[in-house]
């Protein structure tokens, strides 16, 4: 109760730097998420391999996704679609850096990427008056100011990452047309165009562009993860009829045109409910692990193969990063619960509740393999 | 060797025992059917009802517009309101399809939408996009109850947009394409509920065998507690608190809803029977049946409700007036701390005494 009118009062004013660092990290990994606790406060919260907390801090409002900046400790939180803040931040100690807003005619969509020298940050962004994607560009080193913008060739462009050896930025656009007066509501369902852009990472120039068939048009490409340079994993959401049983995962490889959908076993793909929330590989990029937290199930997947390779049953899970070993994942659940998942025996671990009794774990869930590092 | 025998006695033993087990374990498939049939479908059909009126009296209005029709019109208005207000907390199912929720209601509205596509289309005054196969695709601030209270009410009481119109004037054509708008969607989503293929209650009923909509009976309950949780946080931030301001100086009555017509604590009132009514109808029981200690938290609750909806009748004056007064305020900041109360209750002790989760991720990822 103390704790929880603590941090309130910390909630909706200023950041404060170290506020909510709790503890040092001593561990040799560190598992960033961020995570509500009563619906209604959002956080940033870290924890070790074991699932013991490192720090938890106040957000402004609910937190996405999470950048790494390669080589230093420092990572970016960007803000739930459609936001307007970036929490940069100390990966091993929790302390804010920085604090920025999107530019007043642009809102966040959730996710963001550091080019592979560190010097620039992505997000991708939404310009609901122009009805495009933009992918904002800043500057690391200044500050974290907005240099540069390029266009996604989309509408509601959402995860990015780098592949080809970190010289082009992939993005899925998602296609879904949305309007910050309406909250979330999707304004477009009928006509929605969903797409895969490879840009070059210096320039933005547009180098392939990539969709499924018109029949597919209600399936929405929205995370990405990238276990080999030339190899693209996409996690997808289906809008269309909730009787219909479309594929929801698919791979992409550089060179090829077409993007290939992977089937699950039809009872699985019953229980994925046309949901996938979170995709990521292990460290090695031999396995693949896509999230459906609407079914309660997390699928695994061979990376180079496209093969299916079991699942495991998570409430609400949806945070999936990796771990340590090959084949290892830790999984995160909205209701709090953390797991350690191993494909190569399809063995799972409950790591407990890290000492949060209200965390309800979001969306995404980043590695950092080097918190002391820094 | 098995006796086969023996196994066929295992067999029956558990075929006779298991569906016993399954009906004590979980109320909700029970429940669920008397949700929908007692609480959800009466209100829309309410609805129906006063959307099919609110329509006949926008055209009586409109072929020979004067003051007492516009009285008339207003008495109408607010019946419609009442009915909405009754079954706003319910966010999904037939609802949500084709972005109904917000063509009801558009609000809050806090970039002003509604003003600056009234002001365009009333300027544009193009009759063509009223038509019947325009009017749904329309802005969606344009379509419900916040513009047709926009085109009745100013928040001058003396207010009349219509006195010395002639009949079949645009802004009269534009009352009547919301109300036959509100009225079709009324009936579309009530029918939908009981008599669509399969219909949504249906597969409410079938959610225990899981289906494409549901896993399990416990995931429509969960929904609907959810449901009941967000009707409470959405009086409590964006009915109270966002008019409400920290203090008199960043007051904003213009923020509260319905404020043109003076019925934001109406609303609320309203709301709150709706909620008490779900929670009467959905959880009381269960809550009981589940543990007997569960007795404290349930009296607590209902304690609870009735103390809120003391404090939203105790406020004679209009919400638009009490903000702007010291004692007005008061009165609100009191039911701003009861109702804030009540939604604390509903979000953790009840969702965890019931075995049911609110939900994170698989209710609204991204």
């Amino acid at each position: 109760m103390k704790r929880r009118l603590f941090l309130r009062t910390l909630v909706g004013t200023l950041l404060l730097p170290a506020a909510g660092r709790i503890l040092a990290a001593t561990s040799a990994e560190l598992y960033i998420s961020a995570r509500s606790g009563d619906l209604e406060h959002y956080f940033l919260s870290a924890f070790d391999s074991a699932g013991k907390l490192a720090y938890d801090l106040p957000l402004p409002g609910r937190g996405h996704g999470i950048a790494l900046r390669p080589d230093v400790e420092e990572a970016v939180l960007v803000a739930r679609r459609p936001g307007r803040f970036l929490v940069v931040f100390d990966a091993a100690s929790g302390e804010v850096i920085h604090t920025l807003n999107s530019r007043p005619d642009r809102h966040f969509s959730g996710h963001g990427l550091f080019s592979s020298d560190g010097r620039w940050l992505f997000t991708s962004e939404i310009d609901y008056d122009g009805k495009r994607g933009v992918i904002g560009v800043r500057d690391v080193t200044d500050g974290y100011r907005q240099i540069d913008e390029f266009g996604s060739c989309g509408i509601e462009p959402h995860d990015l990452q780098l592949c080809r050896d970190g010289q082009v930025l992939v993005v899925a656009n998602g296609g879904i047309l949305t309007h910050p007066d309406l909250g979330r509501a999707k304004l477009n369902l009928d006509t929605m165009a969903s797409s895969l852009i490879y840009l070059d990472a210096q320039t933005g120039r547009v180098l392939t562009e990539h969709s499924l068939p018109l029949a597919m048009r209600q399936l929405s490409l929205r995370h990405l993860a990238v276990p080999a340079p030339d190899l693209v994993y996409v996690a997808m959401q289906y809008q269309g009829a909730p009787e219909d049983r479309p594929a929801l995962v698919a791979m992409h490889r550089a060179g090829e045109n077409e993007i290939r959908l992977l089937q699950a076993p039809p009872a699985v793909l019953d229980q994925m409910r046309n949901y996938c929330g979170s995709v990521c590989a292990d460290v090695p990029g031999r396995w693949i692990a896509v999230s459906s937290p609407q079914g309660n199930v997390v699928t695994f997947w061979l990376a180079q193969s496209g093969e299916y390779a079991g699942e495991a049953r998570v409430t609400d899970g949806c945070g999936v990063a990796a771990g340590a070993r090959a084949g290892e994942f830790l999984l995160s659940s909205g209701q709090g619960g953390l797991f350690r998942y191993d494909a190569t025996d399809a063995s799972i671990t409950h790591l407990g509740r890290t000492g949060l009794p209200d965390a309800r774990w979001d969306n995404h869930m980043m590695r950092d393999a080097h918190p002391l590092s820094g | 060797m098995t006796n086969p025998c023996k196994l066929l006695s295992i067999f029956v033993a558990l075929w006779c025992l298991s569906p016993v087990a399954v009906l004590a374990a979980s109320p909700w498939p029970t429940v669920n059917r008397a949700v929908v049939n007692e609480h959800i479908v009466p209100r829309y059909q309410h609805l129906v009802e006063v959307t099919a009126e609110l329509e006949k009296h926008s055209r009586k209005f409109c072929a020979a517009p004067d003051e007492n029709g516009l009285a008339d019109l207003r008495a109408e208005f607010q019946r419609t309101m009442d009915a909405w207000m009754a079954i706003q907390h319910v966010r999904f199912g037939p609802v949500e399809l084709y972005l109904r929720y917000n063509r009801f209601q558009l609000w809050p509205d806090k970039h002003n939408t509604a003003e600056r596509q009234l002001s365009k289309t009333l300027t544009e005054q193009d009759v063509s996009q009223l038509a019947d196969d325009k009017f749904p695709y329309a802005s969606v601030a344009l379509q419900g109850l916040s513009a047709y209270e926009r085109l009745l009410f100013d928040g001058d009481a003396n207010f009349n947009r219509f006195l010395g119109m002639e009949q079949d004037s645009y802004p009269c054509r534009l009352l009547e394409a919301i109300a036959h708008n509100l009225s079709r969607m009324s009936a579309d989503v009530h029918h939908e509920w009981i008599a669509g293929t399969p219909s949504y209650l249906d597969i409410v009923l079938d959610a225990g065998h899981g289906n494409s909509y549901f896993q399990s009976s416990d995931e429509f309950s969960a929904r609907l507690l959810n449901n009941l949780y967000t009707s409470l946080q959405f009086i409590v931030d964006q009915k109270l608190l966002y008019p409400l301001g920290a203090s008199p100086a960043e007051a904003n009555p213009r923020r509260a809803e319905s404020w043109r017509s003076r019925r934001s604590l109406r609303n609320i009132a309203l709301n709150l029977e709706a909620a008490e009514s779900l929670y009467l109808t959905a959880y009381s029981a269960p809550l009981k049946a589940a543990d007997k200690r569960n007795e404290g938290l349930d009296r607590e609750i209902k304690v609870t409700f009735s103390r809120a909806l003391d404090a939203v009748r105790d406020i004679k004056l209009p919400l638009y007036d009490a903000l702007q007064t010291g004692p007005g305020r008061q009165s609100v900041e009191h039911l701003l701390a009861v109702t804030s109360d009540l939604k604390s209750l509903l979000g953790g002790p009840l969702p965890a005494a019931l075995g049911l989760s609110l939900g994170f991720n698989s209710l609204d990822g991204d």
